[in-house]
């Protein structure tokens, strides 16, 4: 497949020393240009504000959305919970919840994985499963487990589980049949091809499955904390809705996302770690 | 594949059976009480609701209020993101502008927006028309980006010096090129469409699914809460197999053979 | 040495002319490595439901030791009947016997080398032929030292630390045909094992392997498609035709190794072969 030259430096610049190359290097002109471009609509968007072209209320510049965080970090919002405080409810909930998930839907599904028959008999629910959209199960939970901590884990855990257990079935089940086939010409015995060669090849699929779970799992914390929670992220937005404040609703949902950015970059770190074969990419 | 093998029997009649089987063992735990009847409601009531939601007609404006504004929002959403997901993979200055915006926006989950929508568009239906579109634009438009920088530049070279105007470039030869990336990006969308549908129909809304739902909550109706989260189900499931169909046909099934062909 | 001289009436066979190989001498010893296929025919089901006849008929005896290149174009059915050999499909009709026993499965002896390496990419050089000696029932210092010494054979000594990613296409393959020495096999059945390398890489390596080879014999079933190839490294090429799979002919090579690929006799054996498989 051709090839597109990502790598090659700009024939226009000038050559630097080695130790300059970076600062021509393409990935840091991207980079730079992209804040660069963020930093000018922002700028922009000061400006229609302080001009009164853009009402205040409706969207909040950048000057008062700033203003915004330090009152959250400081005194907090609600009065007395800090943004700290907010991030540590939602992450605290994300990642019980998501343990949880892991902790049934990994095992579960290497076992649904290995045998084949019972692979072909929960496919149907485990695909209807995953496509119910975890926060319309919340009244549910709700209702099962009242309004405190048990509900909102209980429906990450369930929105997790569907995914986790999605992938963890298809990086037992599609193992490269050539793996296989080089363990059994090594008179390999069942149970070893079992551990030392579907389970190592399934990893890189179960990863991928955990780290979209968690991605889901960030979509649905911000569903169950908007309803009968005063902690957390979503929690704070709501509040922050209802209060009329849409600064501290920008600056939540920035922050929400950024959140997820840093965990998501977190778990690509730890694969890189666990399996750092892994980039040279599997078959299949 | 490893492990136990069975050969004969079509793989759905083991979907089928299994689906069977966790349909009975829900109705075995409720007939033997094992968990109050107050809150698991039994398969024989929801399909007793069903039946009687169908009847009185209530079933059918919910699912329809619900249809239409997942149809109409992503249709919506889907179109912005394809022009713009086109715009930024064909024109330097575009994607300069609109990318470092998409990466920042995009971590945001769809339903963060929600109380910002509230904010600036109130309680009616243009708030969900925005959020279903916002929400779907954003996969849509990565996936076209993507899939337009994807393409194969001998094929543009080809084109260009068949002296094919820019108008007709973009719409016959780099949206068809790039139309299996759009298509799982429309993929994702309607998916994130149809949560986002159902959060804001469950937050702010007197009609739809998400609404029947959170209706069945507060009047004790846990039969129709159920019933509420089958259907929506149902129909995910039922999109998401068009979209495969789609996927799969016609339109794209020339790219198989490249991929074949390339392999 | 070995000159192609015309074909004349009442001429001697000479090297390279197409011949039926030797017939096996019974009471010989090492009959272990020796590989028989009799009667083999196998039939499979196309997905449109047609019976497609991959091979019809075959047989073929190779000797102890003997490097036998199965040669074909793509679809005569080569790699199927290695298939077979290796224990990997079974045949419709007929037998395979490897040594005394009765090919049922794969295993046993049967050395495997695949032309995509098939290497564990999660375990390093060291440890993908570690891992075939311990299948073997080796303890962990036999482990450590019988691989050290199948890397230095394959002259890969300061990459046993290095994950298949890191490895070159070569350098892969040479860990597969390490692995598979390791579990010290009655045969060696590689199909088209430097097909997915280039040209350059590909001679270099099919002088290696003659080189493993002259250390450590074994009897050899070598799939290619490349008559060149087919000729530098056989004692024996079998040509095998399509629709259905058959043997077309035989070729004993009798140039000695190594073998000059400009020498005029290579050359003109290599014309021959060509020409039987057109």
């Amino acid at each position: 497949m051709p090839s597109t030259d990502a790598g090659a430096v700009p024939a226009a610049l000038p050559t630097r020393p080695p130790r300059m190359r970076w600062l021509t290097h393409p990935t840091t002109w991207t980079a730079l240009a992209g804040a660069g471009t963020l930093a000018a609509i922002l700028a922009v968007w000061e400006l229609l504000s302080r001009l009164g072209w853009l009402n205040e209320f409706f969207f909040p510049p950048p000057s008062l959305l700033f203003a915004a965080t330090i009152e959250l970090i400081h005194s907090g919002f609600p009065d007395g919970i800090t943004l700290t405080t907010h991030v540590l409810m939602t992450l605290q909930r994300i990642v019980l919840g998501f343990l949880i998930a892991a902790a049934l839907a990994v095992p579960a599904g290497i076992v649904i994985g290995y045998f084949e028959i019972l692979s072909k008999m929960t496919s149907g629910i485990i695909t209807f499963g995953r496509s119910i959209a975890a926060i319309s199960v919340l009244p549910l939970f709700i209702a099962w487990f009242g309004i405190g901590e048990a509900a909102k884990v209980a429906l990450i855990a369930l929105g997790a589980f569907w995914v986790i257990v999605t992938y963890t079935i298809a990086g037992v089940r599609f193992v490269d049949p050539l793996l296989l086939r080089v363990a059994r010409s090594l008179d390999t015995p069942g149970p070893v091809i079992f551990a030392r060669v579907i389970l190592p090849a399934a990893l890189p699929r179960i990863f991928t499955g955990l780290k979209v779970a968690l991605s889901v799992a960030f979509m649905i914390i911000v569903a169950a904390e908007m309803i009968a929670t005063v902690t957390g992220l979503g929690a704070m937005i709501t509040e922050a809705r209802t209060s009329f404040r849409t600064d501290i609703t920008m600056v939540g949902m920035l922050a929400i996302g950024l959140l997820g950015w840093l965990v998501s970059r977190l778990l690509d770190g730890l694969e890189q770690v666990l399996l750092p074969w892994r980039k040279g990419g599997l078959r299949a | 594949m490893n492990g136990l093998r069975i050969h004969g029997l079509p793989d759905w009649v083991y979907t089928v059976a299994g689906a069977v089987l966790f349909v009975c063992g829900w109705q075995l735990i409720c007939s033997l009480h094992l968990v109050p009847v107050s809150i698991l409601p039994s398969p024989a009531t929801v399909v007793a609701a069903l039946w009687s939601e169908a009847g009185n007609g209530r079933l059918a404006s919910n699912v329809i209020a619900s249809l239409f504004r997942l149809v109409s929002g992503f249709a919506i959403g889907a179109a912005v993101g394809i022009c713009l997901g086109l715009l930024a993979g064909t024109l330097t200055a575009a994607r300069a502008v609109l990318m470092p915006l998409v990466e920042l926006l995009r971590p945001i989950p769809p339903l963060a927006w929600i109380p910002l929508a509230l904010i600036w568009f109130g309680i009616g239906e243009p708030s969900k028309l925005f959020l279903i579109a916002l929400t779907a634009c954003f996969p849509v438009l990565v996936a076209t980006f993507k899939g337009v920088e994807q393409i194969d530049p001998t094929l543009i070279r080809a084109a260009r010096s068949l002296d094919v105007p820019q108008w007709r470039m973009l719409v016959k030869v780099v949206l068809p090129a790039a139309m299996p990336d759009v298509v799982t990006g429309l993929r994702l969308g309607w998916t994130l469409g149809t949560t986002i549908l159902v959060g804001a129909e469950m937050i702010a809304a007197s009609s739809g699914l998400g609404f029947m739902i959170m209706d069945g909550m507060n009047s004790g109706r846990f039969d129709l809460l159920i019933l509420g989260i089958l259907t929506l189900g149902t129909i995910s499931v039922v999109a998401d197999g068009l979209f495969g169909r789609l996927s799969r046909s016609r339109l794209l099934r020339w790219h198989a053979g490249l991929e074949r062909a390339e392999a | 040495m070995g000159a192609v001289a015309a074909a004349r009436p009442g001429d001697e066979p000479s090297p390279g002319r197409p011949s039926a190989p030797r017939p096996l001498q019974s009471g010989a010893g090492a009959l272990d490595n020796a590989i028989r296929v009799e009667g083999v025919s196998k039939r499979y089901r196309a997905i449109d439901g047609r019976t497609v006849l991959a091979l019809r008929d075959v047989d073929l005896e190779i000797r102890p030791n003997e490097f036998v290149c199965l040669l074909g174009r793509s679809g005569c059915g080569k790699t199927t009947l290695l298939n077979m050999i290796a224990g990997f499909v079974i045949p419709s009709e007929g037998t395979i016997r490897v040594g005394s026993e009765k090919v049922t499965a794969p295993g046993k002896g049967k050395g495997v080398v695949f032309q995509q390496f098939g290497l564990f990419p999660w375990l390093t050089a060291q440890r993908n032929i570690e891992f075939a000696c311990q299948q073997k029932g080796m303890d962990p210092a036999t482990r450590r030292r019988v691989a050290g010494e199948l890397i230095d054979l394959v002259h890969l000594r300061g990459f046993e630390e290095k994950y298949p990613y890191e490895l070159s296409g070569g350098m892969q393959q040479r860990v597969a045909i390490a692995r598979t020495l390791a579990i010290d096999p009655k045969v060696l059945l590689m199909d088209e094992p430097f097909g997915a390398l280039d040209e350059m890489t590909r001679a270099g390596m099919q002088d290696e392997l003659l080189q493993i080879w002259s250390n450590r014999r074994k009897t050899v079933v070598f799939v290619t498609h490349s008559v060149s190839e087919a000729v530098v490294l056989a004692d024996r090429i079998v040509v095998l035709g399509p629709n259905p799979g058959h043997v077309k002919t035989q070729f004993t090579v009798d140039l000695p190794r190594p073998r000059d690929r400009l020498d005029p006799a290579f050359l003109a054996l290599e014309q021959e072969v060509q020409g039987a498989l057109n």
